[in-house]
């Protein structure tokens, strides 16, 4: 069996061309350690947890749950910057990526090959343009995460705009707004905000009694501002810790069965609950916002 | 709204399924992919190289041919259509398999039987897909997925009449199943919970014997 | 009776509701309803006054005291639910404007192009001006770091990275990474969907 030493190099060539198309303003964030780390498979696994050596891979999965989480939670949850960061990053190194190799093919079909090809384009007309069309496929499945996911936050971030307004003046989270919302977000929400709100006293509220022209009343017989329904019901698929995420996990006690559980406590009914790993419930959003905050459910 | 009504409180089948195509697969090639030092030392060309950002890309771009390995299903679907693998459809997809899991959910009225997550989606995009991969005729198999997919619905329907606006346990149930049930039960529930709330807030004035009346109904 | 004309409108923006989520088609928005809106703010006014006059009258005369504060509270309620079904109105038909702008017809709509269902008379002056803004919006949000994504880009999770199209009407030419289409009526090229995407919700090309 022949050591294959080529692949190794060409998994190096790889790394550094994305280091280099990288944004050059970012501050380093490990690109050299991934570098090095590419060369030492066993690296990986202990430095997970630093930025820099994440996979592709790894990221991308880390990207769906999010998007899943997202889509199923009635409230807006926080922004992962670093993670987009990195999403888009990679996405636009990777279509420049796709374009160099295919403007390969069309000088290749340009010098040597056969006209007919050139006329009609067929990307998948030979072997050698099969790994270009794995490639678009991935990049699609990518942009498309991307694109659903941030337009349902955006969703939200309509949805609950007056709310969020209130979070920013009471600042009664933990997170501030600028953490819960990325930059963008952070400017969708004011201009939409201020055209909607300038639609709204046109046709309505300028020409309302001084006393009911507020769009945030809370003192009237129905409050204003809607929050989000924090008691929603949810399927959550608890996850099963790794081995030594379980030894250091105080949360995690043996349940009545001798699988290990979370006990969480539904305040209105006073009634604990206990949810075993790898199973799947459907509870109040509430009573499971703390695990999911810490990353050990999932909502499907 | 920036997201359509219909995808705010839920997925659509084809997100399911696209979830569903992130997972690994076994095929066998048709092709090698591997390349090794002679081909590159005899002046020939070395062949692109499949670079991908969602998923691992080690395994296409080292197949030999008539050797198993795995890719991801959606890669292993690309590679279907372009004629250049076989899937191995996964131990459960089998009619024996089915039988025996179709016993286990007719023995137990009450639990699912342990599918994997994603069987219902899996099962359905290799019928159309794959269908000449199958050792087993596609129409038998077929039918005993429709079989096993209706005693599980008929268990879930009896299940309803559980619903309380406490809490739901449904270890087993695949993704795609969770989604069809999801409208029902989320609205079931959320009503029984404003019903529930409501009784609470209004019949009583909170005092400690009172709520121990209604906990002992 | 009071509140009457509000609940003509809040109906009436529940039917185009479901009107709207029943059709797998766009939505669209019947007439704005000017006169309806002025008729319900004019009768804030007459309720506004109205509860003035109660106001100045439970002072001068607490005899009747507990009547006349009961009609006072309820001139308020009617009041401020007027205000309620207008907001309500008006935000689901801004709801449905937001989605013009997305699905990229709002600048459609502003242009007057016949592809849209919509007809831009049957908004009201503001609203055409809201539809404008919030494109813009979306353009600026676009155009910015998320270029690449094309966030008005399609919600459908891809299936087919590469399609077979055929030409339904002439388009001219289109240039992508795979080369130079000229598309004539007819003819049929594979190529990359997202390239050909919004050719095909205009029309020009067919999924075959």
């Amino acid at each position: 069996m022949d050591i294959n030493i080529d692949d190794i190099l060409a998994e190096l060539d790889r790394d550094t061309t994305v280091v280099d198309q990288s944004d050059p303003l970012l501050p380093s964030d490990g690109n050299t350690t991934m570098i090095d780390s590419s060369l030492d498979p066993s690296r990986m696994d202990v430095e997970k947890e630093s930025p820099g050596v994440v996979t592709a891979e790894a990221d991308y999965r880390r990207l769906i749950t999010l998007w899943r989480n997202e889509r199923c939670s009635p409230e807006l949850l926080p922004y992962p910057s670093s993670l987009m960061s990195r999403m888009l990053r990679r996405l636009q190194a990777q279509m420049d990526n796709i374009e160099s190799i295919a403007m390969g093919f069309f000088e290749d079909s340009d010098n040597h090959e056969s006209v007919d090809e050139y006329a009609a384009p067929h990307p998948a007309s030979t072997n050698n343009k099969l790994p270009l069309l794995c490639m678009e496929a991935d990049l699609e499945r990518l942009r498309f995460v991307i694109r659903s996911y941030l337009r349902c936050r955006l969703s939200k971030v309509d949805e609950y705009a007056l709310y969020l307004k209130q979070l920013e003046q009471t600042e009664k989270e933990i997170m501030p707004l600028n953490e819960l919302l990325s930059a963008q977000e952070l400017e969708y929400h004011e201009r939409h905000f201020t055209i909607l709100l300038k639609l709204l006293n046109n046709s309505v509220l300028k020409h309302m009694p001084s006393e009911l022209q507020a769009i945030n009343d809370t003192e009237g017989s129905v409050s204003m501002i809607d929050e989000p329904d924090w008691n929603k019901f949810v399927f959550v698929y608890v996850k099963t810790p790794s081995a030594n995420q379980l030894q250091y996990e105080p949360a995690l006690s043996t349940g009545e069965y001798g699988k290990s559980c979370y006990t969480v406590n539904i305040e209105e009914l006073e009634e604990d609950v206990e949810l075993a790993v790898g199973g799947i419930y459907v509870m109040r959003y509430l009573v499971i916002r703390e695990l999911l905050r810490e990353d050990k459910i999932e909502l499907i | 709204m920036s997201l359509p009504d219909c995808l705010r409180h839920t997925f659509s089948p084809e997100e399911i399924q696209f979830i569903v195509e992130n997972e690994l697969i076994k095929i066998f090639p048709r092709i090698t992919t591997r390349q090794n030092i002679r081909s590159r030392n005899a002046g020939q060309r070395p062949n692109v190289k499949c670079q991908l950002i969602t998923t691992n890309d080690h395994n296409v771009n080292n197949m030999v041919a008539m050797q198993s390995t795995e890719v991801a299903l959606w890669l292993a679907l690309l590679l279907k259509q372009q004629k250049k693998c076989s899937i191995v459809a996964p131990q459960w997809l089998t009619i024996k398999e089915l039988e025996s899991l179709i016993q286990f959910e007719k023995a137990n009225s009450d639990r699912f039987s342990a599918m994997p997550w994603n069987w219902l989606v899996v099962a359905q995009l290799l019928f159309k897909r794959a269908p000449d991969d199958f050792h087993d005729p596609v129409h038998a198999l077929r039918g005993k997925i429709q079989d096993l997919r209706e005693i599980r619905q008929v268990k879930v329907l009896k299940g309803l009449r559980h619903l309380n606006e406490s809490h739901l346990q449904l270890d087993n149930l695949s993704l795609l199943e969770i989604n069809e049930l999801r409208p029902s039960i989320i609205g079931i529930m959320d009503k029984l919970r404003q019903i529930h709330s409501a009784a609470h807030a209004s019949g009583n004035s909170n005092t400690d014997d009172q709520q121990a009346e209604i906990a002992d109904y | 009776m009071y509140g009457d004309l509000a609940n003509k409108l809040v109906l009436e923006a529940k039917r185009t509701k479901q009107l709207n989520s029943r059709s797998i088609q766009q939505s669209k928005l019947p007439l704005y309803h000017e006169e309806l809106v002025q008729n319900i703010l004019k009768e804030v006014g007459q309720l506004k006054k109205n509860s003035e006059y109660l106001k100045q009258h439970q002072i001068l005369d607490d005899v009747g005291g507990k009547v006349s504060k009961c009609q006072y509270f309820v001139t308020l309620l009617c009041m401020e639910r007027n205000k309620r079904c207008l907001l309500a109105y008006q935000k689901l038909r801004t709801d449905t404007l937001d989605k013009f702008a997305w699905d990229n017809n709002g600048i459609d709509l502003l242009n007057g192009f016949d592809d849209v269902d919509q007809n831009a008379s049957d908004l009201s002056r503001h609203e055409l001006e809201y539809v404008k803004e919030y494109s813009d919006l979306i353009t600026d949000l676009k155009s910015g770091e998320l270029a690449n994504v094309d966030l008005s880009g399609s919600l459908k999770p891809p299936s087919d990275v590469f399609i077979d199209v055929r030409v339904l009407k002439d388009a001219g030419e289109i240039q992508t990474e795979y080369g130079v289409f000229n598309l004539i009526k007819d003819s049929q090229f594979f190529v990359r969907q997202s390239d050909v995407e919004r050719l095909i919700q205009q029309g020009y090309l067919q999924k075959i």
